[in-house]
């Protein structure tokens, strides 16, 4: 099976705030890259991250599972966690999973690195 | 036969059988269906020559277990195809070479032949964990180890009763690792379970063995869907939050009342479970949602209620159904589920036979090794249902009824 098309790149954009951008496949084979990268800047002392996913094509569970880890290990820092530009499938998975519950989704990377205008009626209706 | 049971072995089932039928003047010879479904295997007697394995597709035994149904041969007058039936459960065929003045057509010999074929399939059931022999025939390869620690925590396939027709299918038989599902029905209540864990692998089939069996023991000690629920939560944390990787599952439990026909239900991450009715899509519950199990949020999670009607069926899947894709990409998707297994209700296919038929369709789909696991829940409220789990019809010449 060949590897899949993952990239990980960081930029530190405010005195606080450092966006990494994913583009192609987080899975089970890529997803060690993006925790590498997250650690990186963990020893930087970045701890306030936000993922810029507007090139993420396919996020699987264990994808899923490290961003719920790195929202535990930033919060452990006193950091914070926000995602933004999901891609429509992507989104549609995070929702189906209620992840909005523990998990900061913006429309886009500016919302999220300005804190503006979360998307906070993601819910599904309550039963 | 029912006497010497008791100390039998695994593999001396099919010769006892066979010794007890050639005192009648009758012989019999047992075929296992393979994990996936597909492949029919003889269980071997000492002394005989071990017929070749036969496919259940486009072959009479096969139709005969597809359709739950006996099958005389034309070609061959008094040989007898009859489904190995325990309780609902699928277990394979039983060849009968009936007594040279009995004619397979008649419904009479059918009825003892499947008295018979219910007998044995009982000893292949009660006699499977005792030995290896016949769990080594049901497979046409190694299991791994995450296969093998969720087949064993998992009830029969079928298990249907007077008011409803319950049956599950998992995919790939041989390496699954994640998706389980679990029921029981008591009273006037059926619970259903359908759990996903993250990942693949055999830490994916700890993690989904851990939501089980926690799921389950609150059950059996009377503990409620919520309960349950928080009880996969907490077991899933302790096990695995040390380790600073986030490990859920997601899943589905219904409570379904089989008198009112009120289903409880919470969905922990799980695809939208379908609803048919007549042949037609009633809807998707949405429900009940909350975090996948492992998550623990500070909302509290609510039960979703949807009211069923005498007759309508309601399926459960994992994503690995609905997104399993072609090689082109394409996923299987949801509307083709809905429309395929609306296809199988018009056909009046008994439950099992509908699950194994979509499950087929999805593996031609991908075409390819998949890449998760897929597992389906089909529960039939209908009694009608119930029926055509169980061998039928008896009568000459009926055969096309169900085809």
């Amino acid at each position: 099976m060949s590897q899949p098309y993952l990239s990980v790149t960081s930029a530190d954009v405010t005195a606080d705030i450092t966006v990494l951008t994913v583009a192609g496949e987080l899975d089970i084979r890529t997803e060690q890259r993006v925790r590498a990268e997250v650690s990186a800047l963990l020893n930087r002392g970045r701890t306030h991250l936000v993922f810029d996913l507007g090139a993420m094509t396919f996020c699987d569970s264990t994808g899923i599972g490290m961003f719920i880890d790195v929202h535990r290990t930033v919060r452990a820092h006193n950091g914070r966690l926000r995602l933004a530009s999901l891609k429509p499938f992507v989104l549609q998975c995070f929702r189906q999973l209620s992840l909005e519950q523990i998990l900061d989704l913006y429309d886009t990377c500016d919302d999220a690195v300005t804190g503006h205008g979360p998307m906070d009626n993601l819910g599904t209706s309550p039963a | 036969m029912t006497a010497s049971s008791h100390l039998m072995q695994a593999d001396e089932v099919a010769p006892k059988v066979d010794q007890a039928l050639s005192r009648l003047g009758m012989g019999a010879t047992m075929f296992l269906i393979d994990q996936e479904q597909l492949l029919l295997r003889a269980l071997p007697v000492p002394g005989r020559e071990v017929p070749s394995p036969l496919p259940v597709a486009g072959s009479l035994p096969g139709r005969s277990y597809m359709l739950i149904q006996p099958e005389p041969d034309p070609g061959r007058p008094g040989r007898l195809w009859v489904p190995l039936l325990d309780g609902t459960a699928r277990f394979g065929v039983m060849r009968f070479a009936l007594p040279a003045d009995a004619d397979a057509h008649d419904p009479a010999w059918q009825q003892r032949c499947a008295l018979i074929s219910g007998l044995a399939a009982h000893l292949v059931s009660s006699k499977l964990t005792s030995g290896d022999t016949l769990h080594r025939l049901q497979r046409v390869r190694p299991m791994t180890v995450a296969a093998e620690l969720m087949w064993q925590m998992l009830p029969p396939l079928t298990s249907s009763h007077e008011r409803l027709a319950l049956t599950a299918i998992m995919q790939p038989c041989y390496d699954i690792g994640g998706d389980g599902y679990d029921y029981a029905v008591d009273g006037d209540t059926a619970w259903l379970v359908l759990l996903d864990a993250m990942g693949r692998g055999l830490s994916a089939a700890v993690a989904c063995a851990v939501a089980l069996s926690a799921i389950r023991a609150t059950r059996r000690a009377g503990g409620d869907l919520l309960e349950q629920v928080r009880a996969a939560d907490e077991n899933l944390v302790e096990q695995f939050g040390p380790t600073g990787r986030a490990r859920f599952v997601t899943g589905l439990l219904a409570q379904f009342d089989l008198e009112t026909g009120l289903v409880r239900y919470i969905n922990a991450g799980n695809p939208l479970p379908v609803i048919l009715r007549n042949a037609d899509l009633l809807g998707v519950p949405t429900g009940g949602a909350r975090l996948p199990l492992g998550l623990r949020a500070d909302v509290a999670t609510h039960v979703g209620e949807q009211l069923l009607e005498p007759g309508d069926r309601m399926l459960l899947h994992t994503d690995g159904v609905t997104e399993a894709r072609a090689a082109d990409g394409s996923p299987f998707g949801a509307a083709r589920l809905t429309q395929l297994a609306t296809y199988c209700e018009k056909e009046r296919l008994p439950a099992p036979e509908t699950l194994r038929r979509l499950a087929l369709a999805v593996a031609e789909h991908r075409g390819g090794p998949p890449s998760d696991d897929a597992a389906m829940v089909l529960v039939e409220w209908s009694p009608a249902a119930a029926q055509r789990t169980l061998i039928g019809p008896l009568s000459p010449g009926d055969g096309e009824q169900r085809s």
